[in-house]
């Protein structure tokens, strides 16, 4: 199963401060595996040292069994899509797309082909004649998809490259690359901090922090069972509590490790059983609204549709809905 | 990039400006402290003289009155540049740039036609009979302050329109809305606002007119020397290399000095602001 | 505008003062007399025909656009190579070397083409030729370096990176990727060095020769010992070389702001 694999990389700039620390991460035959963290927390670095554009202090990858750290980028012939895209200003799009099929000398027919062929999955056989300058965003984005798909590479790396788009293309691109990946069935590595964008494409997940992968599984086992706090907040759990305190809210486990539960899992009423507070700020979210309720345990926050909605300053009581805790670390 | 190609990349460029102007100015210049005593002893001697000092007195005013004079014309006139159109500004940018790239001796030479003796300026006005002999106007000092604002106002100019371009209509406008009329805008917030910019262009200036030789030659003649001329005149036709060498380290003094002092200002502004 | 009225008239003032001069130059150019003067009764163009009669201009002008050239393009690649170096590796070092290589444009001229013939000409006894091309290197180096720096510095790193993953081995990627987007800050450090190099005097002042004079100097010497329109027509002719030089320029920046949209 196990196709390419990262053992124990290091990476450092400048010999003090480690950017990767003894980093491990395992990369299975056609799948889409996604690197996801906050900016900082080593995605893009581990990406380029798999492409091999960064220089590590130790560690080893392989990929199908071969030793891949000394290899030149060059060599790897591994795709890769940059955030700004990338593409050669200087080139039209099908110079662009030809590229790397030039380098490997294909004879001129059969790269014609090639190109056109790459176009067509990519959807942008109408602009091969242009220049990049004379593209929108999405569609240099494709070229630059079909300009990494083209060379049949070993692997597929992707650098945020939705970030530059605006929200209604980045949806629709996501499907595209997604749809793309499965039908070429290519190894892919994708780097995002966008949790929704992520778990939207991705067959596993490795979230990122400080140089480290703190979790990498199923998107839907992260959702659920995220590893440790970090985790949790990136997918939504806003409400951090130690167990000890779940009597309170009604849900009734023991222990001392930190549990949390996501805005909407918490019921929100008017009198009753459960930790009672008051309401501080109430913002309207379109289909609900979130409150954030001061307690003696610290400010909840809660998302309920409830209409009438309740008014600031308003005495409540809150309780967690049935199954609805994660206990971290557990 | 490995450290070889490093220095195999920089090696040409590194050794022909240590090897032919670093290391030339310290051979040179050094000897001005050492022979045949350690210390001041030459210089103190050399600006004793009536003469030399005059013409160090003369670089340093000709220079603080060009430098002023380029302020005066042209903070207004860049301003009035940033306020105009797209269009309009870049061709009346390429008209201020256009002399920058124009050989300096033509620029001089240009001068010399106006305010020779017999040049056009005499000429004119002794048809309109505001005169009646020629006025001698070429071969002054003043003839050196006109030929070098000219030389360094665009200059000037193009250094303080981008400066002047970022502090932005609408700060004006907010000034405006507040009640300032136009002449208290621009002394009270364009003025103060671009400081830091025109103080980097008027070092500029200030060290370019005090470093100039083809000004002074044409337009001041053999009566009024600079520190430029006066290093020429020592060593080409006098073959008095100390008196060269002991002139080429007050020279970058001067106009390394004015660096100094600037960035010793904008320090302070910097903590100020 | 009316507001801004005091501000247009100084603008106005400002703007006749920097360009009347020129102007005039143009004019006198043409004047039928031997002195240099309005042409008031008619035109002429025999003043440009002296030009090329004049032997010490001619070949003034000859080794000015030969040493422009050489200098200019010696400089290219001197500071190319300089500029790619410093923008790969960044930080202290590189920072110390940009300040050395800027340092021929913040020594006055005369300085350094005393100490230029002081060491070239007196000490090691380089044939004044070659110690043209020398100080001339100096002189453009700052530009040359300044220009092609900020336009690595501007390029999109990813594109040399791009074409490493898609096969190029690194000295190919630069040639065929960074080259081509560098090419409106060649053309225009390689114009400013050819300029700054062609209208230099203090430093081809003392670098100075039987048969090896600049055009400027040449100039120079011509005015002290003529005073006819002859300098006009010469200045005319260099005028028309700025202006192509200006408008080649702005072309290249047009170009390269298009092409800056993609970024």
């Amino acid at each position: 199963m196990s196709y390419g694999l990262l053992k124990g990389i290091c990476v450092s700039y400048d010999k003090k401060n480690m950017v990767l620390k003894d980093l491990n991460l395992e990369i299975r035959k056609g799948e889409l595996l996604s690197l996801l963290g906050p900016s900082g927390s080593g995605k893009t670095t581990t990406l380029r040292v798999i492409a091999g554009l960064m220089p590590t202090v130790g560690g080893s990858f392989l990929l199908d069994g071969q030793e891949m750290t000394d290899v030149p980028v060059h060599a790897r012939s591994f795709g890769m899509v940059f955030q700004s895209y990338a593409l050669f200003p200087h080139l039209t799009v099908r110079d662009n797309i030809a590229f790397g099929l030039k380098l490997r000398k294909v004879d001129k027919e059969e790269m014609q082909r090639q190109v056109e062929e790459m176009a067509r999955i990519c959807g942008i056989d109408a602009f091969l004649d242009r220049v990049p300058r004379n593209l929108s965003g999405g569609q240099r984005q494709r070229v630059a998809l079909a300009r990494a798909l083209v060379i049949q590479p070993k692997l597929l790396l992707l650098d945020e490259p939705l970030s530059n788009l605006d929200a209604q293309l980045r949806i629709q691109m996501r499907t595209v690359i997604k749809r793309i990946q499965r039908e070429l069935g290519i190894t892919t590595v994708f780097v995002t901090h966008d949790q929704e964008e992520c778990f939207s494409i991705s067959d596993r997940v490795a979230v990122m922090d400080k140089g480290k992968i703190v979790q990498c599984d199923t998107p839907e086992t992260i959702y659920h069972h995220p590893a440790d706090e970090m985790v949790a907040r990136f997918v939504g759990f806003k409400n951090f509590y130690p167990a000890s305190v779940y009597r309170e809210l009604g849900a009734g486990l023991q222990g001392e490790a930190l549990s949390c539960t996501r805005p909407q899992d918490i019921s929100i009423a008017q009198g009753g059983a459960g930790l009672e507070g008051k309401i501080d700020v109430r913002t309207y979210l379109g289909n609900s609204y979130q409150y954030e309720v001061a307690t003696p345990l610290g400010t909840f926050t809660v998302v309920s549709a409830q209409e009438p909605p309740l008014a600031v300053d308003t005495p409540v009581s809150l309780s967690v809905k049935e199954g609805k805790v994660v206990c971290l670390g557990a | 990039m490995r450290r070889s190609w490093y220095v195999a990349f920089l090696l040409v460029p590194v050794l022909a400006v240590m090897l032919f102007l670093v290391l030339p100015m310290v051979v040179s210049i050094l000897p001005t402290f050492t022979r045949p005593t350690f210390g001041l002893g030459n210089y103190l001697r050399f600006f004793s003289d009536e003469f030399n000092r005059r013409i160090l007195y003369r670089s340093l005013r000709l220079s603080l009155i060009t430098t002023l004079g380029c302020v005066v014309l042209g903070l207004p006139t860049s301003y009035y540049l940033s306020m105009l159109d797209e269009r309009r500004r870049q061709i009346l940018h390429s008209v201020i740039l256009f002399p920058l790239l124009t050989n300096a001796v033509v620029r001089g030479f240009a001068w010399i036609a106006i305010l020779g003796r017999n040049g056009l300026l005499n000429s004119l006005l002794s048809r309109l009979h505001l005169i009646q002999a020629p006025v001698q106007m070429l071969y002054t000092e003043g003839a050196i302050v006109v030929g070098s604002i000219y030389l360094f106002l665009p200059v000037m100019v193009s250094t303080l329109v981008p400066v002047m371009e970022r502090i932005g209509s609408e700060t004006v406008e907010a000034a405006e809305t507040l009640g300032a009329p136009p002449v208290a805008t621009f002394f009270k917030v364009v003025v103060p606002m671009s400081f830091s910019g025109v103080l980097i262009a008027a070092v500029m200036v200030f060290a370019g007119t005090i470093s100039a030789y083809t000004t002074p030659t044409l337009l001041g003649g053999s009566k009024n020397m600079m520190l430029a001329t006066l290093l020429y005149q020592q060593s080409d036709t006098l073959a008095n290399w100390d008196a060269a060498s002991l002139l080429s380290c007050v020279m970058i003094l001067c106009s390394l000095g004015v660096m100094k002092l600037f960035d010793v200002v904008a320090a302070r502004l910097d903590k100020r602001g | 505008m009316y507001r801004h009225r005091l501000l247009k008239c100084i603008a106005i003032v400002v703007l006749t003062f920097v360009f009347i001069p020129l102007m005039l130059i143009v004019l006198t150019s043409f004047n039928t007399g031997n002195v240099i003067g309005l042409p008031t009764d008619g035109i002429t163009f025999r003043w440009f025909g002296r030009v090329f009669k004049s032997r010490s201009l001619m070949s003034g002008l000859r080794l000015s656009l030969a040493l422009g050239v050489v200098a200019a393009a010696l400089g290219m690649v001197v500071g190319l190579f300089a500029a790619i170096a410093m923008n790969k590796r960044p930080g202290r070092l590189s920072e110390f070397f940009r300040n050395l290589f800027m340092m021929p444009s913040l020594i006055p001229g005369i300085v350094i083409g005393y100490v230029l013939f002081q060491s070239i000409v007196v000490q090691y006894a380089i044939p004044l030729s070659w110690a043209l091309v020398i100080g001339h290197l100096l002189i453009v180096l700052p530009y040359t370096v300044r220009i092609l720096l900020a336009g690595l510095r501007e390029c999109d790193p990813s594109i040399e990176e791009a074409a490493r993953t898609l096969g190029c081995p690194p000295v190919k990627a630069f040639v065929k990727v960074v080259l081509p987007d560098l090419q409106p800050a060649i053309l225009s450090a390689f114009m400013l060095a050819f300029i700054n190099s062609f209208n230099n005097i203090p430093v081809s002042l003392y670098l100075k020769g039987p048969g090896i004079n600049t055009l400027p100097y040449a100039m120079m010497t011509y005015i002290e010992y003529n005073y006819d329109p002859t300098v006009s027509a010469l200045s005319v002719m260099l005028m028309g070389l700025t202006l192509i030089f200006m408008v080649l320029s702005s072309l290249i920046a047009t170009s390269g702001a298009k092409k800056g949209g993609d970024k």
